[in-house]
């Protein structure tokens, strides 16, 4: 092989081999001293024969073998490996190639691109596992301290909280629902340099300074909404210091908080290692993408520069059960493939960054005059990339081993300077978009507008509402009565949450996602299992005998203690727990398996039922029918629906119940409004139904009555 | 002499290199070297029949380097290497063995390495023993003290001999 087709492979300080027989290879060409340490006294036009001495080579010509037998173009590559031959080291990749008929073993001295990215991983690896450890010591303290804040442990003694934090080596600051510091441990006086007999207040509005001054648009200890960031913290001429902050609400079992727990840990090392290679300083590590920095530099700047622009905001929906369901280094590579789908799809003056773990953020310059003048409608060139993105991203991602994996996204817009001139105020306005948009079910594109400002105003004014629902009495329990559609008798009862707030009945539908992302989700699901209990002995006293089955957040399953708490509602009211239900739907049981699974075998060992609700919905794999304790399938009232009139939905709804039935599960019907649907089931062998056909949800004392009719129909026939 | 081929598994910075190390030149190191590609390492093990180990160190998994399955091909065993100051860090060794096992079927070890340092606040010993039965042993390691290094490398040795 001549010089030319050297330089054709793109390959410098290389060995050419060409094949002259089973293992046997011709020296054409090569470059540097490395190889005679190889393959000793070898010489341009020598045979070589590579052997068993050689492992990571010989094992590499299995695949060039396979190559040169099927491939006439490109080439394969085996990686970078070491070879360590007496007392020198070489780092070396092999290639496969063919050329005119002729195969060719290139072997390359990769010394140089080994020690580059060594250099670069070693600091990347580095900031990973430093990264992790901080935030594995964060979530530890935090969950301890929860749990100790949550038991009211703290109100005889703060001995046990004092203990928990003394010697955490991060910093850690309890407040309570009034902003004043109940506990400090040494670790956050180092933290700061401060004396540890520095007036508590001081560190804490020192604290609150920097997160109002750095992160304006954050109100941080307003709502009940947790947060994780950095801080710069700079005391000249003594020091600065790049801090993590995670700041935690713990609620009460009243739905309020009760108090915040702050931490902090020293980050100056890592942003040390960051500083010294720029590349990782603004970009994100997994992707290459610009990071949060480098994207608040672009937004500022075009604000300064009155450069009218849209903003999109982009979340991936589902991309946390992606991970849970293929793993995280799955996850990455996953996260890899959308980064580039969405770059593919713009324009080279757009500016697109990995801002959250599945969240991108793009600024699109717009014409200024264009967007200035119509004011009333959202630039047509964006909504159309807005379009783009979100058809590239509806195709199907597949997994290294080949599995397929949906991963459709949702997309908030907002623009400048429309819609708002402060960059703090288009990130929320843009982020608000994008929340309904992940709300919604068939507007996968949400562009800001005033109207969505008035919807957030309400949701904002019920999560605060919400907090004094439970001590101001404003819940109730309702049942809907779960019939044998045979006997027509009642034979079991749901209890359905009802919000009366002003006059105005709320219904869960709408409230029961503000409590899960307020973590008030906690509170709410207690009080019904303590009310639930009380109903059921209702029902025991008025001699209704029927299962009472209760609906169950995903959210419950970060309830520590919630077993304890259930254990002790059932011995209070002296109630069978075999006449309480949990419901359970899909999602909850994918979501953290192992977590789940002790949960409800814990749950069923109290005596207490479980059953799926909404099945069909979640999941495809059925794989924790088999390994969960479940007694019941609620059949989701979307395939019910049409059930007498479709045939997909009447294929679906018989092989559940054929399902149910090999799985000796129990089976009900969600939903039912007609006859039809009705007779439709009975002729398929489902026993249970719940609809508007027999009734709709009613106050206890209505279903007593009707219960009690029953009752005396019954004993009677 | 019987030959096998082992390879090395785990996530990034658990101690697949400094166990190596530690088993084949009894030299360990407290600091933290990256590895990049493959190295492959030769001991002999003193087991009846004697056999030649030839371990293959792998670059850890991670981000920016995925999982390999063509470095499996041939092996006789794997050990899978899990750092127990970190509980994610056992996470990503089961997904690894679970990758690991998509591609071979041959017998495994989890070595729960760094033993001589404190485990993970978070560790959990329940969770560990859930996927305990999913290997053929475990070996609580620690590379910088030598703890449990050489029975890790003979008890590999003995199951793909056996």
């Amino acid at each position: 092989m001549n010089l030319s087709v050297l330089h054709a492979l793109g390959i410098a300080d290389c060995a050419i081999f060409k094949k002259i027989g089973d293992k046997v290879f011709l020296l054409q060409d090569f470059a540097g001293e490395w190889l005679n340490i190889l393959f000793p006294d070898v010489q341009a036009n020598d045979t070589i024969v590579i052997d068993e001495r050689l492992i990571f080579l010989s094992d590499f010509l299995i695949d060039a073998e396979d190559f040169w037998f099927t491939q006439h173009s490109g080439q394969v590559k085996s990686g970078i490996w070491t070879e360590q031959i007496i007392d020198n080291t070489l780092y070396l990749e092999a290639y496969a190639s063919s050329v005119e008929g002729e195969h060719y073993l290139i072997i390359r001295n990769a010394e140089q691109n080994y020690y580059e990215r060594k250099q670069t991983l070693q600091i990347a690896r580095e900031l990973s596992l430093s990264n992790s450890q901080v935030i594995e010591r964060h979530d530890y303290l935090c969950e301890r301290l929860r749990a100790i804040l949550m038991d009211n442990e703290y109100s005889d003694s703060r001995l046990p909280l004092h203990e928990a934090i003394r010697y955490a080596s991060i910093g850690i600051v309890i407040i309570d629902e009034n902003l004043s510091v109940i506990e400090v441990n040494p670790a956050a006086f180092d933290t700061f340099d401060f004396h540890s007999n520095t007036n508590h207040d001081q560190l804490l509005d020192g604290v609150r300074d920097l997160l109002r001054r750095q992160y304006p648009e954050k109100a941080l200890f307003t709502g009940s909404k947790a947060w994780q960031g950095e801080l710069f913290w700079h005391m000249p001429p003594l020091a600065s210091k790049w801090l993590s902050v995670s700041v935690n609400p713990v609620i009460s079992p009243v739905g309020k908080v009760s108090h915040w727990v702050l931490s902090f840990s020293d980050q100056t090392r890592i942003k040390h290692l960051l500083q010294t290679n720029e590349e990782l300083a603004l970009h994100d590590q997994l992707t290459g993408l610009p990071n949060r920095q480098y994207f608040w530099q672009q937004l500022q700047q075009c604000v300064v520069d009155d450069q009218s622009f849209c903003l999109i905001s982009i979340d991936i929906v589902n991309f946390k059960h992606a991970n849970e369901m293929y793993g995280y280094l799955e996850g990455d590579n996953l996260l890899k493939q959308i980064a580039k789908r969405l770059t593919r799809e713009l324009a080279s003056e757009d500016f697109i960054t990995r801002i959250g773990a599945d969240e991108f953020m793009i600024i699109r310059k717009c014409d200024n005059t264009k967007l200035r003048v119509n004011k009333t409608s959202f630039d047509v060139d964006t909504y159309e990339l807005a379009t783009k993105l979100l058809s590239t991203c509806s195709k199907p991602y597949y997994t290294q081993d080949n599995r397929r994996c949906d991963l459709p996204i949702k997309i908030g817009m907002t623009q400048y300077p429309l819609d708002a001139t402060k960059p703090e105020v288009l990130l929320n306005n843009a982020d608000l978009a994008l929340s309904y948009s992940k709300l919604s079910n068939n507007q996968p594109i949400q562009v800001y507008n005033q109207a969505l400002k008035d919807v957030s105003a309400r949701r904002i004014m019920l999560e605060e509402a919400l907090k004094n629902a439970i001590t101001n009495n404003e819940f109730e329990l309702y049942l809907q009565p779960i019939y044998d559609i045979e006997t027509e008798h009642v034979v079991k009862a749901e209890a359905l949450l009802r919000w009366h707030f002003n006059g105005e009945q709320i219904m869960p539908d709408e409230f029961i996602p503000i409590a899960e992302s307020s973590d008030i989700i906690n509170s709410i699901g207690r009080w019904v299992i303590s009310k639930a209990c009380e109903i059921a002995k209702q029902l025991h006293d008025s001699r209704i005998f029927i299962p009472l089955s209760i609906n169950f957040s995903p959210n419950q399953i970060y309830d520590t203690n919630l077993i304890s708490f259930i254990r002790a509602n059932i011995e209070l009211t002296n109630i069978d727990p075999t006449l309480l239900e949990l419901e359970v739907t899909e999602g909850v049981l994918v979501k953290n398996y192992d977590k789940v699974s002790a949960f409800l075998h814990e749950i069923k060992r109290q005596g207490i039922t479980i059953s799926v609700d909404d099945f069909g919905t979640g999941y495809s794999s059925l794989a924790y029918l088999k390994h969960l304790p479940i007694d019941t399938l609620k059949i989701d009232r979307t395939f019910i629906q049409d059930v007498d009139t479709n045939e997909d939905d009447s294929a679906i709804v018989t092989a559940i119940i054929a399902l149910a039935r090999q799985l000796k599960l129990g089976v009900v019907a969600e939903g039912i409004e007609t006859q039809g649907q009705r007779d439709f089931l009975l002729a398929n062998n489902c026993s249970r139904a719940q609809g508007f056909f027999y009734a709709h949800p009613m106050p206890v004392n209505d279903f007593i009555k009707l219960s009690s009719q029953q009752v005396l129909i019954s004993q009677y026939t | 002499m019987l030959q096998k081929k082992i390879c090395i598994l785990g996530g990034t910075g658990v101690g697949k290199t400094s166990l190596v190390k530690q088993y084949v030149e009894g030299i360990f190191s407290e600091k933290y070297l990256t590895s990049i590609g493959v190295k492959i390492d030769k001991k002999q093990v003193m087991i009846c029949p004697p056999v030649q180990l030839m371990i293959w160190d792998l670059e850890g998994i991670d981000k920016y380097c995925g999982f390999n399955p063509r470095y499996l091909r041939g092996a006789s065993g794997m050990i899978i290497v899990s750092d127990q100051t970190r509980l994610n860090s056992l996470a990503e060794s089961m997904e690894i063995f679970s990758l690991a096992k998509n591609t071979v079927n041959i017998p495994s070890i989890l070595a729960v390495n760094k033993t001589d340092l404190p485990a993970s606040m978070n560790w959990d010993e329940s969770i560990l023993q859930n996927h305990a039965n999913q290997f053929d042993k475990i070996h609580f390691t620690s590379a910088k003290t030598g703890l449990d290094v050489e029975s890790l490398f003979t008890s590999i040795a003995k199951l793909v001999s056996a």
